[in-house]
């Protein structure tokens, strides 16, 4: 088939989606909206699917399909069209965009059953894949900026998709103004990319780009600085992470779909995208490896002392984003994408479990209300057991090899160092920690909730998306062996996803010589961490279910301090928003009410009294318009013989 | 002084007294009465100015039928209260006089300037223009002759509405109601 | 500036300023006088004066066609002064006045 025409069906499906059901957006029949967004999603699943496979067959992972539909943007040397790409690195979003998107569609089928407004919430979610699809298949900074901000419309609109409820819209409002404030660090970006090299198109930036700098003034890591303060913003980083656990407010689907898969993952696909410009700013490199690493870490203990099952796996999303902005810092870009990718099959299961668990919980949220839901719940539990195993890189599945490279490489790289290596290691350590609490809290033991509730599996459309999603985060891993590994397996498999997106990376220069020894033992060392956390956590929960409470009594002011996510949010609302409010407040009153409106009224009141004595003249007195008009008459002749001369 | 210079002189003073006596009369039917002796003025400049038949018809229709309703009317309408008028001092008033001034003085220079002294001049010899009824009709029948069916279809709408109009309720006519 | 041969001689200017005076007359009694009877004279007077430029022009150009336009001034003239005066009598029915201050409804 054309490849223009399946591009354009993979883009403009969800759009035709979000159009139906928007236009209908009154309807209350879950059953037509559902299966049409699902549609929708679908075939734009198939289309990526004929697309890549297209792609492998002709040219494979040097090549790339490249379809442009109109020229956009042209003034004087600037040219910007509406070209779309699929190549290697995008072709592994679109799949996995698409793939997971059409499961969550599916899924949300069932879960919106008794929503009154279904046909609303399944536009936003096309439209949603419509803008992810613009943001990864655009071949310009332009274009995927079109998609960044339309992702962020439709989180908003998807987080406060019960606006009735004043928090919740309140947490939509956050989300948005939040990730505005790193697209103002993307634009920055943007501009002095433009300023400095005169073009967006990635494949142009990618040849432009210069040797690294030194220092923090260049163009190149001002504007990569620049665009990473807008990849906080949308990858949920320190200090913009703020927005996504007050994002849980949202339907359980769109957690898992936007701020666990697919939205959140931009920031790191964006940085991906133009590695050799990140190459050229090893400063830039540094700063991001950092406060993806302190992210990393800072996240996973705010998750140890969550109740929400939701915010639990918010806190972990967070920590697991700053997993993939640390391999990006390091250089292992290819690392950050395998994890993105096999983050997106287990964190989605996780949350569409999550969201298994609420719905058969009648909306509970409170893990404390739960417990020993295992014998109701099978397949939601047997699932979420899956995706607890892959989270917390229990070989073969797919999590430990994702987890692993990127540790390795944060060891191994020029760019990396050892204390990124051991951050990320206690940040594992406390993911298997957190994890089997969530796990012993929500589906071991005994069960804490009463005889009011009845606790049963959903309907088919919410089990199979589970099955799906379990199924590949067992495999997933496995297109990523690492060389170490694959030698000691029977065939010698080789890592395919390094193989597939090594053309568009540029990598750092690997020291020489066999590091099998320190990569085998390093290995080991998480995955033996890995399996004591969740021993410890087994112990903690289930074996002396007292001894939480007591350790939290002992440690007294920290454990508050880390139950209120250490204030974080207080934080910015006393030193940044209310000093911005109040601030907005004086020049509203000074600016706006006392000397704008008053020259308006001013202006206004003039014209009043003018045309009041105006009207004076038009009193009905025939004399008095026959002197008019013979004044009148009288000028004119005057000013045509003077004039005329 | 030749005479013809004499006659205008006087008829033109005639005219202007008249007409001030029109504007500035107490009463009405001074006002009307006034007016007969400046119709009747006219007519006399038109007599010199050689279009007899303009001037009859002046006297006969202005004079004869026009002044005359203006009188019945004075009448019907039974005016006993004497005004007076031209007491006014207001700005108003003053811009009311001094308009028309105005406007004779800019239309006289302006005429001054362009009118062609040869043109007048000349015509001032030939005082012997005279135009005889048969040339006019001649001239109204043939080149205006549109004009005078018009005309006539006027005065038949005229004649007809003023009689509609006296005949509506509480009209002039006085009978069997 | 007063040049006396000026006056000894009538031309064409004497008869335009004598037409204009009148106009000027007819036109102050519009404006100034009260009575709505002395309004309609005042400007039966104007129409006189036009007459009257319009006889001149017509004798200083030697083409009558300036006598045929007096010709059908006169009896529109005429046919307004009746119908204007028939109107005046029906309003004075109403109104009990022929002072055109108490006819200002038409205000602003």
């Amino acid at each position: 088939m054309n490849t223009t025409f399946l591009v354009a069906l993979l883009l403009l499906a969800p759009l035709m989606g979000f159009l139906f059901n928007g236009i209908r957006f009154r309807s209350t029949s879950y059953k037509l909206a559902g299966t049409i967004a699902t549609l929708a999603s679908a075939t734009s699943f198939l289309s990526a699917l004929l697309l890549v496979g297209t792609l492998i067959r002709s040219e494979g992972p040097s090549g790339s399909i490249q379809v442009t539909f109109f020229e956009w943007i042209r003034l004087g040397s600037v040219q910007v069209s509406a070209r779309f790409v699929i190549d290697a690195l995008s072709s592994v979003m679109v799949l996995v965009v698409t793939g997971i998107g059409s499961l969550i569609h599916l899924f949300s089928i069932g879960y919106m059953s008794h929503d009154p407004r279904p046909s609303k919430y399944f536009a936003y979610l096309n439209f949603f894949l419509f803008n992810m699809l613009l943001l990864i298949l655009g071949s310009n900074l332009l274009i995927m900026f079109i998609g960044w901000e339309g992702v962020g419309l439709c989180s908003y609109l998807l987080i406060g998709f019960w606006f009735t409820d004043r928090e919740k819209a309140a947490a939509g409002m956050k989300a948005f103004v939040t990730n505005r404030i790193g697209d103002a660090g993307f634009l920055l970006g943007m501009f002095f990319l433009l300023f400095t090299f005169g073009t967006l198109e990635f494949s142009e930036l990618g040849m432009l780009a210069p040797t690294p700098e030194m220092g923090w003034l260049g163009p190149v890591t001002l504007a990569t600085l620049f665009l990473f303060v807008g990849a906080t913003g949308k990858s949920a980083q320190i200090p913009l992470y703020v927005w996504l656990p007050d994002a849980m407010a949202g339907p359980t689907p769109v957690s898992a779909l936007i701020h666990a898969a697919t939205m959140v993952t931009a920031g790191v696909y964006m940085i991906v995208r133009l590695n050799p410009l990140f190459m050229a700013a090893p400063n830039t490199m540094l700063v991001i490896a950092t406060i993806g690493g302190a992210t990393a870490f800072f996240a996973a203990t705010i998750g140890l002392t969550q109740w929400d099952i939701k915010k639990v796996l918010a806190y972990s999303t967070v920590s697991q984003l700053g997993y993939m902005f640390l391999a990006a810092g390091v250089g292992a870009f290819g690392a950050a994408i395998f994890h993105l990718m096999t983050h997106a099959f287990f964190k989605a299961l996780l949350f569409l479990g999550s969201g298994s668990v609420i719905h058969a919980m009648s909306d509970e949220q409170d893990i404390r209300k739960m417990g020993g839901l295992r014998p109701h719940l099978p397949i939601t539990h047997t699932t979420f057991f899956l995706g607890w195993l892959a989270i917390i890189g229990i070989p073969p599945l797919a999590g430990f090899f994702s987890k692993d490279e990127i540790l390795w490489m944060a060891f191994h790289s020029p760019r990396g160092h050892w204390t990124l290596w051991m951050v990320g290691v206690l940040g594992a350590a406390l993911t298997a920690f957190y994890m089997t609490r969530l796990m012993a809290l929500t589906f071991w033991g005994k069960s804490r909730f009463g005889h009011d509730h009845h606790p049963h599996e959903g309907p088919w459309t919410m089990a199979l998306p589970l099955i799906v999603l379990a199924f590949f985060s067992v495999v997933a891993g496995w297109i990523g062996i690492p060389h170490v590994l694959g030698k000691m397996l029977p065939g010698h498999p080789a890592n395919l996803l390094e193989e597939w997106l090594k053309p568009l990376l540029t990598l750092p220069l690997l020291a020489e010589g066999d590091h099998t020894v320190i990569e085998m033992s390093l290995m080991s060392i998480s995955v033996c961490v890995a399996g004591l956390s969740a021993f410890l956590a087994y112990y903690f929960y289930i074996v002396k279910p007292d001894l939480p409470a007591k350790i939290a009594a002992s440690l007294g002011g920290l454990y508050t301090l880390v139950l209120n996510k250490y204030r974080v949010d207080e934080f910015y609302q006393s030193k940044l928003i209310s000093p911005l409010v109040e601030a907005s407040k004086g020049l509203w009153v000074y600016v706006d009410v006392e000397f704008i409106d008053r020259i308006s009224y001013w202006i206004t009141d003039l014209f009043r009294e003018v045309g009041k004595e105006l009207r004076e003249i038009q009193n009905g007195n025939i004399q008095n318009y026959i002197m008019y008009i013979s004044i009148g008459i009288v000028s004119v002749m005057i000013v045509v013989l003077t004039l005329g001369r | 002084m030749e005479s013809s210079v004499l006659l205008f002189y006087v008829l033109a003073a005639l005219i202007l007294i008249s007409a001030v006596g029109v504007i500035s009369a107490a009463n009405a039917i001074y006002s009307a009465l006034c007016l007969v002796t400046t119709m009747f003025g006219v007519a006399g400049v038109f007599l010199n100015l050689g279009a007899p038949f303009i001037g009859a018809v002046q006297v006969i229709v202005y004079a004869g039928a026009v002044v005359v309703l203006f009188v019945m009317i004075v009448m019907l309408l039974d005016l006993k209260k004497k005004e007076r008028p031209l007491q006014s001092r207001s700005v108003s008033s003053g811009i009311k006089v001094a308009i028309p001034a105005l406007l004779v003085g800019i239309v006289v220079a302006a005429a001054q300037m362009s009118i062609d002294f040869a043109t007048q001049e000349g015509a001032a010899q030939s005082g012997g223009f005279l135009v005889s009824t048969k040339e006019l009709a001649q001239l109204l029948l043939s080149k205006y002759l549109f004009a005078f069916e018009a005309i006539s279809l006027l005065i038949l709408v005229v004649i007809v509405g003023a009689i509609s109009l006296a005949r509506s309720p509480g009209g002039t006519h006085v009978g069997p109601q | 500036m007063l040049d006396l041969n000026e006056f000894m001689h009538i031309g064409i200017h004497h008869y335009i300023a004598l037409s204009l005076i009148l106009f000027a007359v007819g036109m102050m009694g519009v404006m100034i006088r009260t009575n709505v009877l002395i309004i309609l004279m005042s400007i039966e007077l104007m129409l006189n004066a036009v007459n009257l430029s319009f006889v001149t022009f017509s004798h200083y150009n030697k083409n009558f066609d300036g006598q045929i336009i007096v010709f059908f001034v006169m009896t529109i003239a005429a046919a307004e002064a009746a119908v204007g005066l028939a109107l005046v009598v029906l309003i004075f029915k109403h109104v009990k006045t022929l002072n055109v201050r108490f006819f200002e409804k038409l205000r602003g």
